[in-house]
Order: C-alpha cells, then sequence, then structure tokens
C-alpha cells in the first residue's frame, strides 16, 4: 500500500496557564494515498490537534510525523510552510475567505502559489460555484462560501486535503452538498482526505473511519460502502 | 471590582504598547505646552518684576546738550514721577587680553546707590563714589568675558582724550538687558560694554558741567506716554532733542522683546500645534479601537448591559489613556519648564527668576487633550451604541462590492495580494484617508521642529555675508567731508575704504511714524548692500528703499512720497520717493545713494562711516592706531558680531530646538506605530489564514507591510506641504520688529522629516513584522472573527 502520512506515537502536551494538557497520547496512524478518512471525536478528544500535526501547522511533543518518507517531526517553520504550500489543502469550519477578494481571486491566492494547479476557474466549477465566481463572500450564503474555501483548497492538487468541521457552521442540507463537493474532490484528483467531525453520520461517506477519545486512537475501522453524501440524513 | 471594570484593565493591560505609544503622544504635547508656557510665563514675571524693582525708565530722549535747569520743566511735566538728567557719550577702550579695540558707553550716574530711575543691580564690587577720580561700573556681560573684576584697568577714548578707568563693580541696568551698539546689526557682549561713570566725571571729559545731553523718565503707573513724548520734545526742540520715544522704541528692550517673541512662537504656537495634534491622533486610534471591540459591546448589550454603562466603560479607556498621558506630561512639563526658565533668566541676566508654574496652564493642556480625545472618541461611541445588539455581534463584515478599479479593468492586472491591499484601502476611504493624515501630521510636526531655526539661520546669512561685507566698519564723532575718506587708506592693512552716511531718522506714514536708520551708500561700493532674505540685491539711487515691514506699518507702497523726519541737531522734515521695499534680514531702515542723500539733506556730501576690508595680517597694527585716533567714536567687527549673533541665537533657540525636535520625533512614532498596530488588529485573521494556506512569513508581512506603505506614501507630501503651512504660521509669530524671519525650510529639514518618518515607519513595520511571525495560526482556525 502507498502511504502518504504517518504518525508514530505522535504525542502533543501544552501548558494552559498553570494545568498541562495532554491533548494527544501516543498515535500511530497510516494514512494511504487517495483515503477518504472521516476522524470522529467528542470535543477535546485531540482530533484537531491530531489535524493540526498533520497539517504541518504545530509540531509534536514526542513521537515522529512522516509525509512520504519526509520526517517532520522536527521541521523548521520554513520547511512546514513549504510543506502546506505545496502538498496540503485546508478547509475550516468558519471558511476563513478573504473579504476583500471575489471568490475566483479567493482560489486564486493559493494557485498563485502552487506548482501545477488547476485553473480557479476549473476548482470552482468542481464545487459547482462557476456562476458565482466574481461575488465577494459578503455576497453569498455559507454554504457557498465553504464551497469556495474547498475550491481554494484544491486548487493546488493537493496530496493532502485536511477538513477541520467543514459542515460545522452549516444546516443539514447545505451541509450535504459540501460533503459531496469533498467526495468528488477525492475522487476525481485523488487527495488523501481527511474530515473531522464530531457528527458520526459524516463518518457513512468515508473509505475508513477513526474514532478519537482522550488522546488516543479508539477505533479504526473500514466502511464496506460508501454512501453518497446525498443519502445521508441528520 | 466589577466585571466590567476587569475587563477594563485586561483590556489595558493587553493592549499596553499600543496604550504606552498613545500615552507618550499625549505625554509630548502636554509636556511640551507646560514647560513652554511655563518659561514664558516665568520670563515675562521675571522682566516685570526686574523692571518694577529697578525703576526702568519708560521714556528717553537724546539732545545735543541743555543746562540741568531744564531737566525741572520735564519734571514739572504731568505723570513724571522722576528724571534723570545725564551725560551719555561713546568711546573706545582698550581692554586687556582683547587684539582689536572694543566700544563703549558712558553713562552718567549720581554717585550713591539707589537711582530713582535705571537703578543699577550691583552684582560685585560696589557704586562709584563722588569725588574718586575715573572709578566705572562695568555692565556684567563684557565683564564676564574678559575677567574684569573690581581693581582692573580699562583705556579709554572718549571725545578725542585717554582715560584710565578703574573698574569698581560689575552691575547690571534694566536699560542694557541686551545691550545694542547703535548702528550695530546685533548685541556683542565681547566687544561693547556699558561704562557707569560718576557724572562729575564724565562732565570734566566732556566739558560739559551742568549740563544733560540725554535724560530718562519714569511715569506714573497706568501714565500715557504719548503726551509726555510731546512734551518732552517741545521742551527739548530748542536744545538740539533728537526726539523722545517709549520703551518700544529703547534698544534693549526691543532686543528682549524680541527674543521673548521668538520663544512665544517656538514655545507657545509650537506646542499648541503639538498638542492638537497628539489629540487628533489620539481619537483617530482610539476611535478604531473602540471599532474592532464592536461584537464585545454587542454581545455587552445582549446581556443587558445599559447603553449609557457601555459608554462609561469606553470613556473610561479613552480617559485612562489619556491622563495616564497628561500624568507623564504635567510633571515632566513643569520639570522642563523649570530648566529652561532658569537657563533663559541666566542668558538674560535677570538676578531674579520668578518661577510661574500655574496650575491653570496644566490644567490647560490637560483640557485640550481629553477634549480632543473623547470629541473623536464620541462620535465612534454613538455608532456603536445606536447599534442593536444583534448588529453589533456580527462581525463587522466588510461588504465588499465592485469597484470603480474593478470596472476599470484595473485589478485585473494586480496579484490577489495586491488586490486585498487596494481593495481594504478603498473600502473605507474616510478611514484609510485619516490614517494618512496622521501620518502627514507626524511629518509635519517633524518640519516644524526642524525648521525653527532655518528662517534665522538665512536671516543671519544674508546679514553677516550680503549685507555687510566689510571687515571693519568706523563710527565718527562728526560727519566729515568726503574727500577726508581718502586718508584711511593711509592706516595699516587697509585695502578698501568705502564711506558711507548714517542719519537718525523717522518715518512718517498715515498718521504712524517709525524710527528708522537713514543710509546714504557710495554708488558702486561692496562693503555694504540692500539685500533681501532671498538673496536678491537692490542698487539705491536717487529714490529711497525702506525695508518692507517698516513700509508695511505705514501702509506705504512704491511711488508713494516719503515724509521723512530728519533727527539730527538740526530738525527737519524732507521728502523723497519711496522706489522699492526690501526685506532686510534686521532692523528698520531707508537707503538712498550718498550723493543722492546730500543732495536730499541740502548739504555737501559727507560721511560718518566708513567700512574697511583690510589685510588680516595687519589687523593687530590697524587695531592699535585706531584705539587712539581721536575721530573715531566706534569700531564694528563684522567677525565679532556675527560671532555672538550666532552664540547668541544658538544659545537661545537650540535648547528649544532640541526639546522640540525630541518630543515631534516622539509623536512622529508614536502615530505610525499605532496604524500599523491597528492595521495588524484589523488583518490578523486574514493573514494567518495566509499562513495556514502556505503563504511564508513574508509574503504575509508583505500585504500588510505594502498596506501600511501606501498609507504611509502619501503622507509624505501631504505632511511636508502641511509642515511648510505651519511653519508659516511659527514664522509670521516669531517675527518682531527688529528681525525679519522669513520663511525658509531648508532641503535638510525636509530630509530629516523624511527620514525620522521612514524611520519610524520602518521600526513599526518590522514590530508589525514579528507580531506576524507570531501569529497563531492554530487558534485562527477555530475562531469566527
Amino acid at each position: 500500500m502507498e502511504w502518504v502520512l504517518r504518525a508514530e506515537g505522535l504525542a502533543k502536551s501544552y501548558r494552559m496557564g498553570e494545568i498541562e494538557v495532554r491533548a494527544l497520547r501516543g498515535i500511530d496512524l497510516t494514512l494511504a494515498a487517495g483515503e477518504l478518512v472521516v476522524l470522529l471525536g467528542a470535543s477535546g478528544s485531540g482530533k484537531s490537534t491530531l489535524l493540526n500535526i498533520l497539517g504541518g501547522l504545530d509540531v509534536p511533543s514526542a513521537g515522529r510525523m512522516l509525509y512520504r518518507e519526509r520526517d517532520l517531526t522536527a521541521a523548521r517553520e520554513r520547511t512546514r510552510t513549504a510543506y502546506r504550500r505545496d502538498h496540503v489543502g485546508f478547509v475550516f469550519q468558519f471558511y476563513n475567505l478573504v473579504p476583500s477578494l471575489t471568490a475566483r481571486e479567493n482560489v486564486a491566492i493559493v494557485t498563485d502559489l502552487a506548482h501545477n494547479p488547476l485553473s480557479p476557474d476549473h476548482a470552482l466549477e468542481i464545487v459547482g460555484l462557476s456562476h458565482r465566481r466574481d461575488h465577494f463572500p459578503a455576497q453569498m450564503s455559507g454554504g457557498e462560501q465553504q464551497r469556495v474555501a474547498i475550491a481554494r483548497a484544491i486548487a493546488k492538487r493537493p496530496e493532502v486535503l485536511l477538513c477541520d468541521e467543514p459542515t460545522g457552521a452549516l444546516d443539514v442540507e447545505t451541509g450535504k452538498l459540501v460533503l459531496a463537493a469533498i467526495a468528488r474532490v477525492n475522487r476525481e484528483l485523488g487527495s488523501t482526505t481527511v474530515v473531522i467531525t464530531h457528527n458520526a453520520v459524516i463518518a457513512e461517506i468515508a473509505d475508513r473511519v477513526l474514532q478519537l477519545a482522550d488522546g488516543r486512537v479508539t477505533g479504526d475501522r473500514r466502511n464496506p460502502t460508501k454512501r453518497d453524501p446525498a443519502e445521508l440524513a441528520w | 471590582m466589577r466585571a466590567l471594570d476587569r475587563k477594563l484593565l485586561r483590556d489595558l493591560t493587553r493592549m499596553k504598547a499600543q496604550v504606552a505609544a498613545i500615552a507618550l503622544v499625549v505625554a509630548s504635547g502636554v509636556a511640551l505646552f507646560v514647560a513652554t508656557m511655563t518659561t514664558y510665563r516665568s520670563l515675562r514675571a521675571s522682566e516685570a518684576v526686574f523692571y518694577r524693582q529697578q525703576r526702568f525708565a519708560q521714556v528717553w530722549s537724546g539732545l545735543a546738550h541743555a543746562p540741568l535747569g531744564v531737566a525741572r520743566d520735564i519734571a514739572a511735566l504731568p505723570d513724571v514721577t522722576a528724571v534723570d538728567p545725564r551725560l551719555v557719550a561713546r568711546a573706545i577702550l582698550d581692554v586687556r587680553g582683547l587684539t582689536e579695540p572694543a566700544s563703549g558707553m558712558l553713562v552718567s550716574i549720581a554717585p550713591r546707590s539707589g537711582h530713582a530711575v535705571n537703578d543699577l543691580y550691583v552684582r560685585r564690587g560696589r557704586q562709584v563714589e563722588p569725588g574718586r577720580a575715573d572709578e566705572v561700573m562695568v555692565s556684567e556681560a563684557f565683564a564676564e568675558i574678559h575677567h574684569l573684576e573690581p581693581g582692573e584697568v580699562i583705556t579709554a577714548t572718549v571725545a578725542g582724550h585717554r582715560a584710565s578707568l578703574r573698574v569698581v563693580g560689575i552691575a547690571l541696568s534694566p536699560e542694557f538687558v541686551m545691550p545694542v551698539e547703535p548702528g550695530s546689526a546685533a548685541p556683542d557682549d565681547r566687544r561693547f560694554a556699558i561704562l557707569w561713570i560718576a557724572r562729575d566725571q564724565l562732565e570734566a571729559m566732556l566739558d560739559r558741567a551742568g549740563a544733560f545731553n540725554d535724560v530718562a523718565v519714569v511715569l506714573a503707573p497706568g501714565a500715557d506716554e504719548r503726551p509726555v513724548i510731546a512734551a518732552i520734545d517741545r521742551i527739548l526742540a530748542p536744545f538740539g532733542g533728537a526726539g523722545a520715544y517709549g520703551r518700544a522704541n529703547q534698544a534693549s528692550h526691543v532686543m528682549l522683546e524680541e527674543h521673548i517673541a521668538q520663544l512665544r512662537g517656538l514655545t507657545v504656537l509650537v506646542p499648541s500645534i503639538f498638542l492638537l495634534v497628539s489629540a487628533f491622533l489620539v481619537n483617530v486610534v482610539l476611535a478604531r479601537l473602540i471599532a474592532t471591540q464592536r461584537e464585545q459591546i454587542g454581545m455587552l448589550k445582549a446581556f443587558g448591559y445599559a447603553n449609557a454603562r457601555l459608554a462609561v466603560h469606553y470613556l473610561e479607556l479613552t480617559l485612562i489613556i489619556v491622563m495616564l498621558g497628561v500624568a507623564i506630561g504635567v510633571p515632566v512639563g513643569a520639570w522642563l519648564g523649570r530648566s529652561m526658565a532658569m537657563f533663559y533668566a541666566t542668558f538674560f541676566r535677570f538676578p531674579v527668576l520668578v518661577l510661574q508654574i500655574e496650575p491653570a496652564v496644566a490644567a490647560g493642556g490637560a483640557a485640550v487633550a481629553v477634549t480632543a480625545a473623547l470629541a473623536g472618541v464620541l462620535g465612534t461611541l454613538r455608532r456603536v451604541v445606536a447599534m442593536p445588539p444583534i448588529v453589533a455581534m456580527t462581525p463587522e463584515v466588510p461588504a465588499f462590492r465592485r469597484t470603480l478599479l474593478d470596472r476599470a479593468g484595473v485589478t485585473p492586472l494586480l496579484s490577489p495580494a495586491a488586490r486585498m491591499i487596494v481593495r481594504n484601502l478603498t473600502k473605507r476611504p474616510l478611514r484609510s484617508g485619516l490614517a494618512s493624515a496622521g501620518m502627514a501630521l507626524a511629518v509635519a510636526v517633524v518640519v516644524i521642529g526642524g525648521s525653527s531655526a532655518d528662517g534665522l539661520h538665512r536671516m543671519r546669512d544674508v546679514q553677516f555675508e550680503a549685507v555687510q561685507r566689510e571687515d571693519l566698519s568706523v563710527a565718527f564723532t562728526h560727519p566729515r567731508a568726503i574727500a577726508t575718506a581718502r586718508e584711511m587708506r593711509a592706516l595699516p592693512g587697509v585695502l578698501r575704504v568705502e564711506p558711507y552716511r548714517v542719519v537718525p531718522a523717522r518715518l512718517l506714514g498715515h498718521g504712524r511714524r517709525e524710527d528708522i536708520a537713514l543710509y546714504g551708500l557710495p554708488e558702486g561700493g561692496v562693503l555694504r548692500n540692500v539685500v533681501d532674505t532671498d538673496f536678491q540685491y537692490l542698487r539705491p539711487g536717487a529714490g529711497v528703499i525702506v525695508t518692507a515691514w517698516t513700509a508695511r506699518r505705514l501702509g506705504l507702497v512704491p511711488g508713494d512720497t516719503l515724509a521723512i523726519e530728519i533727527r539730527e541737531a538740526r530738525r527737519r522734515v524732507i521728502t523723497a520717493r519711496l522706489t522699492a521695499t526690501v526685506e532686510d534680514p534686521l532692523g528698520e531702515a531707508a537707503y538712498v545713494e550718498l550723493g543722492a542723500l546730500g543732495r536730499l539733506l541740502g548739504e555737501p556730501e559727507t560721511y560718518s562711516h566708513t567700512n574697511l576690508l583690510i589685510d588680516p595680517t595687519r589687523a593687530p597694527a590697524l587695531y592699535a592706531e585706531l584705539k587712539r585716533a581721536p575721530a573715531a567714536m566706534a569700531i564694528g567687527i563684522r567677525r565679532s558680531t556675527l560671532a555672538s549673533f550666532r552664540a547668541m541665537s544658538d544659545a537661545s533657540l537650540d535648547f528649544v530646538r532640541t526639546i522640540v525636535l525630541v518630543f515631534s520625533v516622539i509623536i512622529a512614532f508614536g502615530v505610525v506605530y499605532n496604524t500599523a498596530r491597528i492595521a495588524l488588529a484589523e488583518r490578523g485573521r486574514e493573514l494567518a489564514t495566509l499562513r495556514v494556506l502556505g503563504y511564508t512569513r513574508g509574503e504575509a508581512s508583505g500585504i500588510m507591510l505594502g498596506e501600511i506603505a501606501l498609507l504611509a506614501a502619501p503622507a509624505i507630501p501631504l505632511g511636508l506641504a502641511l509642515g511648510y503651512a505651519l511653519t508659516a504660521a511659527v514664522a509670521t509669530a516669531m517675527t518682531g520688529s527688529r528681525m525679519h524671519v522669513p520663511l525658509i525650510v531648508s532641503p535638510s529639514t525636509y530630509a530629516f522629516a523624511v527620514m525620522v518618518f521612514l524611520t519610524s515607519a520602518l521600526a513599526s513595520a518590522l514590530i508589525v513584522r514579528r507580531r506576524i511571525d507570531q501569529l497563531d495560526l492554530v487558534a485562527v482556525l477555530k475562531a469566527k472573527d
């Protein structure tokens, strides 16, 4: 199996005032190329911390983090920035679009940096937003904004697509549209995709479901059949 | 402590760097205001006390000579409380250790202490005593420079006689706070002394027993000097009265007023501008700061906090920051004011310093700062308070729309980063404009601080490099026939001789009058020129050229016919044509060609002065001759006057200038830093997002710094122009009757202002850059704006 990301004994602790918080307590994990993984866990289970380390935003306190044989465990800020820039796409719960740029321009922010990107128009087409490309974030609904965020994340053809609660701020119908976009990207571009959620229903669209609790992986199962996001209900 | 008060403290702690920067800007304005008001008021009070205690005269008149009995007529005039009929004589002095001849003015006094008019303040030694031959008291400034102590002997040539004068005391007089030798452009303490001598001694030297040739008069408090001046003129007319005048024309008083007026320009106007600038900045900065808290305001309102309570909360925040600045500014200002007042009191040699540290001044400074800050903040608060909680709670998502630039097809040419910058700036043009205006003010403030000496330097350069080109000037006791001027060539080391005539005169026009020096300058002369402050040379001919300041005062324009009252022994009024006015740097004068002057006066061509160009290697021999020349009344040495002028203006202005400059730099930095920090606060989330998406630190800061640079760029030309305009206001305030300070901002001042601004911008940019480097990338993903 060709793997893309690997964590070995990954641990992370940080201080919050007087208290030492142990967010991750030894995680071993290998993510295969093209996999769509849903990471389930309650609030405080450590899933965001794990995602941040996988995405090169943070470094572990112990253990190793590898991206295709490259050890990013103790990588310097510059190396991690380059890793994010070249290989990782991010989708956030609150979209984080630049309000002063149109949909197309928000995507271009990333395509300007990338080596072999999709055109911004193509990326918007994949998420079904071609007709909104000249609109500013303030002129779009939440779902549309999140789909622009997805277009922005995938435009660089990332090998890794990390989505942190992408439907957290959306209603069900809009959430399903966003998940459909993520699933389509995963299928068509073959990006290894990790979706963080606390909503167990969403796990049904995944190839593989990881359960996190108290900083440890407590479950790792494969879905025999993936469901189309449109069929979901929650 | 209530939760809201706790929030206030936390907010203040969190923003401590910004709070400090704003407080420092306020403190700078307040400190400068308090310091300079204190200095100015203390000097005024010290001057008044000195004048009152020493019974400084209000009216003076020179005359040829009159018997002492005539003074009784003056004493009998209404409102006259004391009269000092005295003898005054010019002398050339030979002082130990001084190669060149010095000039002296001998003034007779009653040989006892406690004079009813212009009482001497004895610093060391004693008063002259009656019957003791050749005792003199010497003015302190001259004595100090030449280390003259009681017991020392000075050789003087008075009216052709040489006399040895023994110094018995060192004194100050309200009449000679800043003694200016008649005919000289500026005080020269190294070469000009006042010598007080017992009346009988001077009577003997001048052979004028029982006579007086000068009179000083003290008036009853509140008396009008004009009828007294007219009456004295009438009484002295038969005795060659040279025209009575009040304090407004008394040389030392005018000079002192000029200096205090300059101080006022520099010390009242400049700090007032600073205070207003800092207040403007405080309100711009605080308004934006409150705008960034609008969600918190909405949340608090949703919880039921009343509008009034919230308004008070933010007013408290504003007041604490402003009062922090006031709390730093007032004591610093009082301390500086005390040092400055002491410095100037020593400079002017006031024996008593009346320190006026007034709570009202501090309160005034504080009130301006607080009022201006509140005025700005109230506008913002009103908007926020008027907003329903739900609206205030939703982040102020800037609703960007397509702009003119988009439609014009400009933006597609830009990178997304550049587009972000352009759209952010054009989205809120008022806010961007205010930020630029604030930075422009910062530049302007440095221009004012830097330019305060530029005009003075230009004035000095024109006077001593262009108007006066001679090495020496010699004043004679009486006008001499022009043919005798050639004799001067025979003196050792004299290379060129240019005779000229100076006549004391009074210009009359539209019911007003100005006492001036009427110059007759030789045709083809090069040693004395008529030059304006732009270095334009004018050639005097048959018509008269008059100082522009004087012409304006009298409402005269070229083409007018002038009435000139000649104030020599034989008084008469002549008329001449005004051909031009000249913005000359110092004094009030009228210029005409020497031959034409002779014709105007109806006299054969004569001269009263000569300008000399000399061979410096033979100067000592020449000086030795001049010290004994019987016909010479006074010797002027250009280089010495220049050095004295330079030392004096440097001493009196550099101190204030340095302080102004330091504060202007603090203000400039405070402004730029705050503008950058607020821009960062508004864009922090956006920048963190870009960093997460893979933008490097450099690329992310580039957007922020680009935005700051775009705000800063127009601030430079705008600030330089504004600085020039404000400098003009200061120059107007500094110009008096004797010194005509031109409006000059030198290129180096502009360069300095730009440099200070760029350095502040760069330092702020570095701090912002560091902040961007430290942005918490993880937090931003979780935060909802």
